[in-house]
């Protein structure tokens, strides 16, 4: 997806509330997905996220299959999942981690 | 947690976690960092690698730390104002993105993560994350203003 005029991202799963027209996104998915492998450098995924929040993105789940955790960012703040669920509103999603990683 | 251990660990649930320590790009900025904020800043309390308890179970050392004032104690109990982490090129998403959720839960109140091989940083509050695009690393209540040219330059 295109999330500026310089930059596209190609996130591991992305959910959006319909099915866009064009080939390349040009506008945000409402859920961005990144699975973390242990390859994956900070200073990258730190890039990726803030480019997903400028693009609208309003929801990203960081999902970390060796340490069985996710945190989720949202343009409003930012936390681990400490439930077990992964979550987001309007529309409600919920996904349980052990799901994930079973 | 009295052992000392050099360069000092995070402690994270029963484990000790390296940091990445010892490369030059990162001590550089790292003593910058401490410098200029201790210098400029005469009413902060500015430390570099101090323990702090995070939690019952985990103990972070963040690369900076600044107080709005000095602590008693020996190992921080209480959150910072600002914490700083300087990524190294080893540094994994993986191990930083728990540090930074963690110093969030823990009520810090700014986290600025610097990437000196990129020349980019980032600012977490509890409010949101947002890359630094206009080359100056803020905080707001006392209001900090540190440009990226200071630190790299």
């Amino acid at each position: 997806m295109r999330v500026s005029a310089t930059r596209y991202r190609v996130p591991d799963i992305c959910v959006t509330l319909g099915e866009p027209e064009e080939q390349v996104f040009a506008g945000p998915p409402f859920l961005c997905i990144e699975i973390l492998s242990p390859e994956d450098r900070a200073g990258r995924i730190q890039r990726k996220i803030a480019d997903y929040l400028k693009f609208g993105v309003r929801y990203i789940w960081v999902i970390d299959p060796r340490r069985r955790d996710a945190i989720v960012y949202t343009t409003s703040g930012t936390h681990v999942v400490e439930d077990g669920i992964l979550r987001t509103s309007d529309p409600d999603i919920a996904v349980p981690l052990s799901e994930v990683f079973d | 947690m009295s052992t000392s251990y050099d360069p000092d660990c995070d402690y994270v649930d029963g484990e000790l976690e390296d940091r990445n320590v010892g490369k030059k790009s990162h001590a550089k900025a790292q003593s910058k960092l401490d410098r200029l904020l201790g210098a400029r800043y005469p009413s902060l309390f500015v430390v570099v690698e101090q323990r702090i308890r995070v939690s019952a179970t985990r103990y972070r050392v963040p690369d900076v730390c600044a107080m709005l004032a000095e602590p008693d104690e020996e190992v921080f109990t209480e959150p910072p104002f600002l914490c700083i982490e300087v990524l190294s090129p080893d540094d994994r998403a993986s191990r930083i993105e728990r540090k930074i959720a963690d110093y969030l839960k823990f009520g810090v109140g700014y986290i600025w993560v610097i990437d000196p091989g990129m020349r980019e940083a980032f600012i977490h509050t509890a409010t949101g994350m947002y890359a630094v695009e206009d080359g100056i690393l803020r905080t707001s209540d006392p209001d900090i203003a540190v440009p990226f040219a200071e630190i790299f330059g």
